[in-house]
């Protein structure tokens, strides 16, 4: 357990800046994700952590201490990446017992360790067997057990479930969880999946481009975003972009638009049906998903803008009929021209 | 079953012919190395395995082994020194015809003794009178010989030609001049792989250019300097440590490059999992990356090991004649000029340089298998 201090980090490639001074303070014992397009920095970010990429510029303490020159096995960080990452000659028990073996724990120490880990996630029938027969599942829990048995002040997890079928990201995910509760260490979680990051997250980093966007727990960023990327990146589907000045057939009485605001912001499973002239908005519906639990509706409205809307299954819409949407005032966000939320 | 296509049956084909152009030379070079030298030097060797006739002659014993019985005196004897298993069926006891009698039958000398030969080559020389000859009398025979095979051509050439010293001399050689470039070049290979150093990119190019550089070119260089440093510390020029350098040196550039080339397909995530787990360099590499990387230390080895067996011209320039230091393949060329009429000392020399490259090349040839890192990532 540690608290994680990032100031004004910044990494350089051959000249290419790539995170351009990055401010963070991660709490003792929070689950923290990094979430963020391919190509964000948000990896990058936690190799910084983790001791695996130098830092160009500023300052990474964990627990008080600065880290910027401590070796990656001494920072008491430990990281489960997304391909696993075992190693493939040793058997399960050798897998999790290779830090310890180099630390020079007492054998009976880390019999003790490892056996405690591997009861935590339920692989100790396990020990005897080597990575190439053991499932992705199995695979990953093990990598995961790897990083327990050291102990460390922070966890830091790389995408560790994209490798993994959709059922068993889900079944992991809720593990993981229960990780985070039972052990209640500082973990530090990359991944591009928005509903990874609001299941597991107590608190959000949303990074674009080598900057943080917003950093907040996950209801924060659903309800208030701060701008136009973060209202987009979370939430699925993403937040319907109306623009105000092309004149779309939006019934502005009603909406008390603020001073700077070029565009409006609903999310899709606000939108729903009204058969009232006097509804905010109006289209032609192009096309129908049915979900089974909702509907997904896209509907066109003047000039070629499409927009979502996550709709009740029983509601009566046809393709290619007219629609008219409303929504409910609190659940409206604008934005100035440059994307800057406006409350 | 796959289709089978004009491509395919023609790689089937030609793989044929390979293995066919391969194992016929080498089989009749080994059923060479087991035949009689004398049989070796008039018939090929696939006329080994069936019964052939041969014509000889023979000499019978003279007057110390007669013996008296009544009126006559007889020679009881056989005409083949050992047991061979030819089975004679004519003979004859002049030049002039030389099949002239059935096996069994008695055949008169001009000094009218009689003989008869039995089909196993015992015969009985009778005659009145006592024998007075040292020498004895010329048999020819006509005999069919069953398939034979011996190992005595082997004896020869390794105990008498010495060429059992130089297969351990090229042993003395070819262990470490295998061994020492793969140690340094899997450190080496590493580093190039691994480690960030400055300079990294352009060391990797170095060697690469390196590989296009003949031996031949700088043999002569090397040998200069060699023989310089020798001077300097009273080591002589022509040693095995000088070969051991120096087929090191000519080893170093291919060995990285196939090493390096190798390594880099190792799982990054998993040097770096090592990493955090408190690994320096040198413990990823003893217990990471060398335990993965056995299947390309095996077939690197393979390579360096055969190159080095089959080397003459390095082995004649850093290495001297002498019994105690001449390689099999200088010692061969030598037979060749001096024995080069003795088949049989060529084919079994041959053979034996040979036997350990497929020894080698059988036994290790599992290694090729790259099957050892299936598992440790996400295939």
């Amino acid at each position: 357990m540690a608290k994680v201090n990032l100031k004004s980090v910044k990494k350089t490639y051959d000249k290419t800046e790539v995170i351009h001074g990055v401010d963070l303070d991660i709490n003792s014992g929070e689950f923290i994700v990094f979430v963020g397009p391919s190509g964000c920095g948000k990896s990058t970010l936690l190799r910084m952590i983790a001791g695996l990429e130098d830092i160009t510029e500023g300052e990474i303490s964990i627990g008080g201490e600065v880290v910027n020159k401590i070796i990656a096995a001494e920072r008491g960080v430990a990281m489960v990446f997304q391909s696993y990452a075992l190693y493939p000659h040793m058997t399960v028990f050798d897998n999790m017992s290779f830090a310890l073996k180099q630390a020079k724990t007492p054998i009976d120490e880390i019999k003790s360790r490892v056996l405690e880990s591997a009861k935590i996630l339920q692989i100790e029938s396990l020990f005897e067997r080597l990575p190439k027969q053991l499932s992705g599942g199995q695979r990953q829990r093990v990598a995961i057990g790897r990083a327990i048995v050291r102990n460390p002040k922070v966890f830091l997890f790389d995408e560790p479930l994209s490798n993994l079928d959709a059922a068993l990201r889900v079944q992991t995910r809720i593990e993981i969880a229960k990780l985070h509760n039972q052990l209640a260490a500082t973990m530090i979680y990359v991944t591009h999946d928005q509903v990874e990051a609001m299941t597991l997250a107590d608190r959000i980093v949303v990074i674009n481009q080598g900057i943080i966007e917003q950093v907040g727990t996950p209801i924060e960023l659903y309800n208030s975003p701060k701008n136009q990327f973060v209202a987009e990146f979370i939430g699925s589907p993403k937040m319907n972009m109306i623009n105000l000045k092309n004149g779309h057939k939006l019934n502005m009485t009603n909406l008390n638009i603020p001073s700077g605001a070029t565009k409006i912001g609903i999310r899709p499973e606000h939108l729903n049906v009204s058969n009232d002239n006097s509804s905010k908005l109006k289209g032609t519906i192009r096309h129908i998903e049915n979900l089974g639990e909702h509907l997904l509706c896209y509907i066109n409205l003047e000039k070629n803008n499409e927009i979502t809307a996550k709709l009740d299954v029983n509601s009566s819409i046809k393709i290619n009929e007219n629609i008219h949407l409303d929504w409910h005032q609190n659940h409206q966000h604008f934005f100035d021209s440059s994307g800057v939320s406006i409350d | 079953m796959k289709k089978l296509t004009f491509t395919r049956i023609f790689s089937q084909l030609l793989l044929l012919l390979f293995v066919i152009a391969w194992i016929i030379p080498t089989f009749g070079l080994f059923i060479s190395s087991l035949r009689d030298k004398d049989v070796l030097a008039i018939s090929g060797w696939w006329t080994s395995f069936t019964t052939t006739e041969v014509n000889e002659i023979y000499r019978t014993k003279g007057k110390e082994d007669q013996i008296n019985e009544g009126d006559y005196y007889f020679i009881k004897s056989n005409l083949f020194d050992e047991k061979q298993g030819k089975e004679i069926y004519r003979f004859g006891v002049t030049s002039k015809n030389i099949d002239e009698y059935e096996v069994g039958e008695t055949a008169l000398f001009k000094d009218e003794t009689e003989i008869t030969v039995f089909e196993n080559g015992d015969y009985i020389w009778k005659s009145k009178e006592e024998f007075t000859k040292k020498k004895g009398k010329r048999i020819f025979v006509s005999a069919k010989s069953p398939p034979s095979f011996t190992f005595d051509n082997y004896k020869e050439v390794l105990l008498k030609e010495g060429l059992g010293q130089a297969f351990l001399n090229t042993f003395a050689v070819a262990l470490p001049a295998t061994l020492i470039p793969l140690i340094i070049c899997s450190y080496f290979a590493y580093a190039l792989t691994w480690m960030k150093f400055y300079g990294r990119d352009l060391l990797l190019a170095t060697i690469i250019a390196s590989l296009v550089v003949p031996l031949q070119m700088c043999l002569i260089p090397v040998l200069t300097i060699y023989n310089d440093f020798g001077a300097l510390f009273g080591v002589s020029a022509k040693s095995y440590p000088g070969i051991w350098m120096a087929h090191t040196g000519f080893g170093l550039a291919s060995t990285t490059f196939l090493l390096w080339n190798f390594l880099k397909t190792l799982p990054s995530e998993m040097i770096e999992a090592a990493r955090v787990d408190g690994a320096t360099h040198y413990d990823t590499f003893i217990k990471i990356v060398v335990p993965l990387s056995i299947p390309s230390f095996a077939s690197i080895f393979i390579l360096q090991f055969l190159w080095v067996w089959n080397d003459l011209l390095v082995g004649l320039v850093f290495l001297d004649k002498h019994p105690s230091e001449i390689i099999l393949t200088a010692k061969l060329k030598e037979l060749l000029g001096s024995r080069g009429e003795n088949w049989e000392i060529l084919t079994t020399g041959a053979f034996v340089s040979m036997t350990v490259p497929l020894f080698i090349f059988f036994s290790l040839q599992r290694y090729f298998i790259r099957g050892l890192v299936a598992g440790s990532v996400k295939g």
